[in-house]
């Protein structure tokens, strides 16, 4: 398994594709099965926003080891719309196209670290981070 | 992927068995909708034991599943939700209040078949 | 110097101790974070000073506060120090050569002041079971030991292996119980035995102020490595049982087929809370539990942090078709979390453990009748 894997996103199933490859390298990277999960539907969450705002974007999963400390790494870019209130976007209940308005505050809250880059017409990049126990 | 739906007397059993994706979930509501119609259904059991993610947009198609059965005069019975699955979908926010639970399988035709037999099906 | 220790140790409590009186150390020490005791020493002030800056007590209930409110930032947060290497001090080289100084007045008198210091822990009595339990060669070979560490600091500048084995001895020493105070007793009487065996009687008063300097600079250094030795081992302490108090802490009872029992004692935070729902999401698993009391009488504080984590483990479990009865919630409790606009009504409490039981029960579809009223009564359909 590389330490860095690009998965592209157009269509639903390549939301199944990213979440099962990101769950693989949570699992080698030595996260418990609960963590797994949570990095996995976090990863799903990206990816579904990015086929439903953007039609096309890709899921970076990268493995982290930082001085013995290991983790890994999702970053979900597409160059779609973009966001046009970041802080408006992570509030709790915000929602935009018929979802349920968890996607990107629900994210932060499976991972450990989570930021959020946005530009109008250019697109959007979130970069989230989780750190073995 | 079609999933494998069961018809028990008036009561249908659907297990999901992989990773289902967007459309193959819109699928299957759409199939259920139909045969709940079709075949006079009391009583749906969604077994989801085999899925290891469940994010926003399956919930939402849980949720509507639930929903269109019980207009068409059938219960339905979540089971199978993996300790690991609860964990997160808690965390991330998703709930299915108003949507029936049980363990497994066993435990949701039991529920589902007091619920035919005592008249209205036990919810949460 | 010390501001430059403040950097790489913000929490090292700093005790100033000079002879001179001089302007300018009175200058940089007025209106200053550090606590100052002008020399000549009096054991009983120092002791008293140094008590007052380190405030261990203080430093170590604060200590254990925090950490039992973040548990979880103390797994992957607050460095823990626990094998964390020694670090080599920033001399500047007037320090250093002023510890040499130092050593070259010392060394011809080590005999001297051995036996001198041998004399003042004896009247110890922290130290004075050691040194009894100790024979002459294994005292000698102790100090020679030493000596040869604390020489290759001063003249070769090698510090890790001097301050590593300081260290080790201060955790020792930690573990079995002798005092940091003591350690500062032993500091000071070693001080004030070379003070007057070594640096007094020097005829050279220059070299004899100098060699004070280098003295005095040594062993503040050997007292933070030995300070340090001392916050860790209590930090491994605590960890260790808090790690205890964890294990502890979530037992998972089976008291009836599909019915389970949580108490739940101790401070729930983030990082138990987790464990903690997945402990009983587990156990709803494996025990097939259609039905859970947790009773949060031993969970001293309930704020809105605690009912949100106890509302996810009931809305978690509840996803696992498992009812989460919750017991032990005061009646005071309750209204002052309702009062915080906490939905309580999805936490079903009842009053006491025994309550909950009955409920649960009566949720499972169990009824509980006695023996001896069982044969009067018909059986039920």
């Amino acid at each position: 398994m590389l330490p860095e894997t690009c998965v592209a996103i157009e269509r639903d199933t390549d939301i199944v594709t990213a979440r099962q490859k990101g769950r693989e390298l949570a699992a080698a990277t030595g996260f418990s099965t609960t963590d797994q999960t949570l990095v996995a539907t976090a990863i799903s969450e990206m990816a579904r926003n990015i086929v439903t705002h953007a039609e096309r974007g890709e899921i970076v999963l990268v493995a982290l080891d930082d001085s013995g400390r290991r983790g890994i790494m999702v970053v979900a870019r597409d160059e779609g719309p973009g966001i046009a209130d970041a802080e408006l976007a992570m509030k709790d209940g915000y929602s935009t196209a018929n979802s349920l308005g968890v996607g990107l505050p629900g994210a932060r809250r499976l991972m450990d670290e989570f930021h959020l880059a946005s530009t109008l017409g250019k697109g959007t990049t979130v970069t989230m981070k989780k750190w073995v126990r | 992927m079609p999933v494998p739906i069961l018809k028990q007397g008036d009561v249908l059993i659907a297990s999901i068995q992989a990773a289902l994706s967007d459309k193959d979930l819109a699928q299957l509501r759409d199939d259920l909708a139909d045969r709940v119609g079709r075949f006079r259904i009391r009583g749906l059991v969604l077994d989801l034991t085999a899925l290891d993610v469940l994010d926003s947009f399956a919930t939402r198609m849980i949720r509507s599943i639930v929903y269109t059965s019980k207009l068409r005069g059938a219960e339905t019975v979540v089971v199978g939700i993996q300790p690991d699955v609860a964990f997160a979908m808690v965390q991330l926010g998703l709930a299915l209040d108003g949507v029936a639970t049980a363990l497994d399988l066993e435990d949701g035709l039991a529920i589902l078949r007091r619920g035919i037999e005592g008249g209205n099906a036990g919810a949460a | 110097m010390f501001s430059r220790f403040r950097v790489v140790r913000p929490e090292m409590r700093v005790l100033l101790m000079s002879g001179c009186t001089g302007e300018p150390i009175r200058k940089s020490v007025v209106g200053s974070e550090f606590a100052f005791i002008q020399k000549p020493l009096r054991p009983d002030l120092l002791c008293e000073g140094v008590r007052e800056v380190l405030g261990m007590e203080r430093e170590t209930k604060q200590m254990v506060e925090e950490l039992s409110r973040g548990a979880a930032s103390a797994s992957n947060g607050i460095p823990h120090g626990v094998g964390r290497k020694a670090q080599t001090p920033h001399l500047r080289p007037e320090e250093q050569a002023a510890m040499k100084e130092f050593w070259a007045l010392y060394e011809p008198h080590t005999k001297v002041v051995d036996d001198e210091l041998r004399r003042a822990c004896e009247e110890m009595p922290e130290f004075a079971p050691i040194l009894r339990a100790m024979t002459e060669e294994q005292m000698a070979e102790q100090n020679r030991r030493g000596r040869a560490l604390q020489s290759g600091a001063i003249l070769e500048g090698r510090w890790e292996a001097y301050l590593t084995d300081l260290r080790d001895q201060g955790k020792q020493y930690a573990g079995m119980g002798i005092t940091f105070t003591a350690w500062f007793e032993l500091i000071s009487a070693f001080r004030s035995v070379l003070q007057r065996r070594v640096l007094a009687t020097h005829e050279n008063p220059r070299r004899a102020a100098l060699a004070s300097e280098g003295m005095n600079r040594f062993l503040d250094i050997a007292m933070a490595g030995i300070g340090e030795a001392y916050v860790e081992a209590k930090q491994e302490i605590i960890l260790g049982q808090q790690q205890a108090i964890r294990e502890l802490s979530t037992p998972v009872l089976q008291v009836r087929d599909r019915l389970l029992i949580i108490p739940l004692v101790g401070v729930l935070d983030t990082h138990r809370a987790r464990q903690l729902t997945e402990t009983a999401l587990r156990a709803v698993r494996e025990k097939r539990a259609r039905c859970i009391v947790m009773d949060i009488t031993g969970v001293p504080i309930v704020d809105s942090k605690v009912a949100n984590h106890l509302l996810q483990t009931v809305s978690a479990a509840r996803l696992m078709g498992a009812t989460v009865i919750v017991t032990g919630l005061s009646a005071e409790v309750a209204q002052s979390l309702v009062a915080l606009g906490i939905d309580l009504e999805r936490l079903a409490t009842v009053g006491d453990l025994q309550g909950g039981l009955e409920e649960a029960e009566k949720l499972l579809g169990y009824r509980v009748i006695q023996a001896s009223d069982a044969n009067r009564i018909a059986p039920s359909s």
